[in-house]
């Protein structure tokens, strides 16, 4: 069975990972793909970002499609060992209250 | 340069109030980016036409472009203001667009006076968020959110960062909180801001990550963080805490941010402290 794998660059839906605006764009650009895609590589270029966009962007998004289908269907790639630990926080977090 | 305490800070705004009801006041003995970015925050609410400073203080000034912020003209002759000196002038907050630069044009002051590369990636993460929370809280109408400014003293190896905007306050965003009600009716507002997860938005997707991530960090540092906002104020400095009822009231929220630049900070470490939810494990990703 052939899986598709988009890989998104993450430059390419949001101009800046600073705010919570940007954040939800992201968010919404990567929902679509979801849409279309087995699966969805985002690759983060081991750029800086804030909590805020982080947790509209990833947290949200986690919360939204459910802990189980992004572990599966959404990978996060070249992130800094800063924006790690930061990571499992908002998408655990996000899940959690969505449930 | 002497750490700031809630005294010499009160005593300012104890002064700004003078200038406001009197029109004159007492000028400080040594200036920091808090007293001048505080005098542009209450003039421009006043829209004056004209600032008259001491000749002691009045070159500082303008080099932090206060005449600027003000929208008078300034009476020094114009100047080529040095990203990299030992300012960062008084700019007003106007555009969401330009987070990233302003917490840039910070992270390039303190570049020339630290070498400590996470040092300064988190101060510049925290700046991004401080300053975003002036454009997603604030509420402000009239197209400025609030004035940042800076300086670094490179002998006295500290830093200090001045942010007030010119929003409803931190009582009165908390309050839209409704699940906030009974621990506003008996705690100190802007120490609650301190905390992870107070927010006055939990139902529109915000989390309360700035303040918090202000406070580890600056306890990291055994730096200062001063919170202050109505009739309230919050101060942790060198890793004691102090909240205060205070007078007079200030409009909008100030934050004064005072680091060491030789005590290294990891923005890493605030993150891996943050409380996880009971029932979630953070061990099973694959990054």
């Amino acid at each position: 069975m052939m899986i598709s794998t988009f890989k998104v660059d993450i430059n390419d839906i949001a101009p800046e990972l600073t705010s919570r605006p940007v954040g939800a764009g992201a968010r919404r650009q990567l929902l679509a793909l979801l849409e279309e895609h087995d699966s969805v590589e985002i690759d983060f270029h081991f750029k800086s970002l804030t909590p805020s966009f982080a947790d509209e962007c990833v947290g949200q998004l986690a919360g939204l499609i459910g802990m189980r289908n992004f572990r599966e269907r959404v990978k996060l790639t070249n992130l800094t060992e800063t924006a790690k630990p930061l990571m499992k926080h908002v998408i655990l977090t996000r899940c959690s209250s969505a449930k | 340069m002497q750490s700031t305490s809630h005294e010499e800070i009160n005593r300012w705004i104890n002064e700004l109030e003078a200038l406001r009801t009197k029109r004159t006041c007492q000028g400080p003995r040594f200036v920091k980016p808090f007293q001048l970015a505080t005098l542009a925050h209450m003039l421009r609410l006043q829209n004056p036409g004209s600032l008259i400073l001491p000749e002691k203080i009045a070159p500082y000034a303008d080099t932090m472009n206060l005449w600027g912020a003000l929208g008078i003209e300034s009476p020094f002759p114009e100047k080529n203001r040095n990203a990299a000196g030992r300012y960062h002038p008084i700019t007003l907050l106007q555009d969401e667009k330009t987070i990233d630069a302003a917490a840039n044009d910070l992270a390039v002051l303190f570049r020339s006076v630290c070498e400590n590369a996470q040092t300064i990636d988190a101060v510049q993460t925290m700046m991004r968020e401080l300053i975003g929370n002036c454009y997603a809280h604030s509420e402000a109408h009239d197209g400025v959110y609030g004035v940042v400014c800076a300086q670094v003293w490179s002998a006295g190896r500290k830093a200090q960062i001045c942010l007030a905007d010119t929003g409803i306050g931190i009582r009165a965003s908390l309050e839209q909180n409704v699940t906030l009600a009974d621990r506003l009716n008996s705690e100190n507002c802007c120490y609650m801001a301190t905390e992870f997860g107070i927010t006055s938005k939990p139902g529109m997707g915000h989390s309360g990550y700035g303040l918090h991530v202000a406070r580890r960090l600056l306890e990291q540092n055994k730096g200062v963080l001063y919170v202050r906002s109505g009739h309230e104020a919050f101060i942790l400095a060198r890793g004691d805490t102090t909240s205060l009822k205070t007078r007079p009231h200030w409009n909008g929220t100030l934050l004064v941010i005072e680091w060491n630049l030789d005590e290294p900070v990891d923005i890493g470490q605030v993150y891996r402290e943050l409380p996880l939810p009971e029932d979630m494990s953070d061990d099973d990703f694959n990054f």
